[in-house]
């Protein structure tokens, strides 16, 4: 029996190798046998290249690779891997996300963490496996692959799990995301599934049933969007707010006028006039606390916003976005996910402002006092919940300017009834 | 020649009951042996062959074991003890097979003794 060289067993192999196969179990294999057959060409009289040529061609030229291909496919134990270890994760990321759902709802620490991972287990992991175990069952069964469904799907599911995720964590960009997903949905997935749903008679149940719950899925998500406070009512919250700061500004100037008044026109009267600049320092000092609390709800609604509100806190109201945020107005009054709320806080500090307002005025003006800054319950609500529960941010924005405008207002009353007390005095 | 279509479900059948009788074999040695008992009337191709004895070894009914050859490396197959029952079972199955579409195809006059 005619037995081939090391230089020619290379050649082979080099011809093998030049046919793209890479499995090299499957590499060693069929070179034994590539060197049997030509061995066996060369038992019959044929030279070496006239042997390799001959059998070439009965190989066939793409052969080799779609052998390769076919013993993989059936052979693979990464793919029955990947078929176990989706079931599995198809099981473990909604758990997990329930969980996360609940914890959120319950404001316990976690919530967001959880959240995250079970969605990004599902968009980026989930999602792509069963893309890749349907394409390759679909293969197997011998017929052809939907590859733009199959894209076009993945590409849209990806963007909407991340949009969710985006949205949930209140990160910029999730309302294009949801936006891109819907389009890609709308225009191009479901005319394919349709398609599909017809061509495939074997599987028209399942793609039916696959369409009908893209379609309400789609639906109800449109839904959601369209239950957003309306634009005009946001514009009349924003007007409403704007009329406040204005009047808040007016005031103050007359306020700082009443001041310089007191200093001038009361020589000598020290107390009065320690008492106005202490009232005005109060005044100031809880102004400024609400500013604060304001600008950091208006930050927390959407990135962009740090760029409508400027050093002194105030807010250029036709550059805000997300007025009608209401997890911004819910961490910073309420608290969440470890951030204390500061709604109590608020609470506490124009009570004590009260006090001090009605302990360095006549008797007769705490009546206006404490209707100007009232806090007390508002039926089974307590003030802090009458004003900012489930308030979108501009209207929490709005509710804490028109505080500020009181604020402004008790003050101005106070300090010009100091202004007119001396005057009384110095006649008695 | 016989069919591709035909030999597709029977490939494993073929290959099984070859390795019950002959022991241990390499691809190409199958390929012959087919050629030679069907005297050349079916011919093992390796797109046919070998995806079938991968599959086989993933599913643990056969085993392989590797022998240097010369300068080259060749894979023998036997079969594991499941193997050897599967192998039994699969001739017989299609044994049956065979009779049933005899009588199908091939109906012999039955007496009626009635």
């Amino acid at each position: 029996m005619a037995e081939l060289t090391e230089k020619e067993i290379r050649r082979l192999s080099r011809e093998i190798e030049k046919q793209g196969l890479t499995y090299t179990e499957l590499q060693q294999e069929l070179l034994d046998h590539l060197c049997c057959d030509v061995e066996a060409e060369m038992e019959e009289g044929l030279e070496f290249v006239k042997a390799l040529e001959k059998v070439r061609k009965e190989l066939g030229k793409d052969r080799i690779q779609e052998i390769q291909e076919e013993t993989l496919l059936l052979i693979n134990q990464k793919y029955r891997i990947m078929k176990k270890f989706m079931y599995i994760l198809g099981m473990i990321a909604p758990a997990m996300l329930i969980t996360g759902t609940i914890f959120k709802i319950q404001h316990w620490a976690g919530a967001g963490v959880l959240l995250v991972f079970s969605l990004f287990l599902l968009g980026a992991i989930y999602l792509p496996v069963f893309v890749m175990v349907k394409i390759r069952d679909t293969r197997k069964e011998g017929k052809k692959v939907n590859m733009p469904m199959y894209v076009f799907g993945l590409f849209a599911g990806i963007i909407f799990i991340a949009g969710a995720m985006f949205k949930i964590m209140h990160w910029p960009g999730a309302g294009i995301m949801i936006m891109l997903s819907g389009l890609v949905t709308v225009l191009i997935f479901i005319p394919i599934l349709v398609v599909q749903a017809l061509k495939d008679k074997e599987n028209q149940v399942q793609n039916f049933t696959i369409l009908i719950f893209v379609l309400c899925f789609v639906a109800i998500t449109f839904m959601i969007y369209a239950l957003r406070v309306s634009k005009n009512v946001l514009t009349a919250f924003s007007v409403a707010t704007e009329g406040h700061i204005a009047s808040t500004e007016i005031v103050e100037a007359r306020n700082s006028a009443y001041l310089d008044r007191l200093q001038q026109s009361v020589p000598g009267s020290d107390i009065i006039q320690e008492q106005a600049k202490e009232i005005r320092s109060r005044s100031d000092a809880l102004n400024d606390y609400i500013s604060d609390l304001t600008a950091d709800i208006v930050h927390r609604s959407h990135p962009d916003n740090l760029a409508a509100v400027d050093q002194e806190g105030n807010i250029a109201f036709d550059k805000l976005d997300n007025m009608d945020e209401l997890y911004s107005v819910r961490v910073v009054i309420f608290g969440d996910e470890g951030i204390p709320g500061m709604g109590n806080d608020l609470q506490q500090k124009i009570n004590d402002y009260k006090k001090f307002l009605s302990q360095n005025s006549d008797p007769a003006l705490a009546g206006m006092i404490n209707k100007l800054l009232d806090t007390s319950p508002r039926g089974e609500l307590s003030w802090v919940q009458f004003c900012f529960l489930q308030a979108p941010m501009i209207g929490a924005v709005n509710v804490l300017t028109s505080i500020q405008s009181n604020i402004r207002v008790a003050e101005g009353e106070v300090l010009s009834q100091l202004l007119h007390r001396p005057l009384e005095e110095v006649v008695e | 020649m016989v069919s591709n279509d035909l030999l597709k479900g029977t490939l494993k059948t073929i290959v099984l009951s070859l390795l019950e009788e002959r022991g241990r074999m390499y691809g190409y040695e199958i390929t012959q042996e087919v050629e030679r008992l069907t005297k050349g009337k079916i011919q093992l191709t390796w797109g046919a062959l070998y995806p079938t004895l991968h599959k086989l070894e993933a599913d643990h009914l056969i085993t392989a074991e590797e022998v240097s050859i010369g300068k080259r490396v060749r894979k023998y197959y036997t079969l594991t003890e499941t193997g050897n029952k599967t192998a039994r079972e699969k001739v017989q199955e299609f044994l049956d097979f065979v009779t049933i579409m005899g009588q199908i195809l091939n109906p012999k006059p039955s007496l009626n003794l009635g």
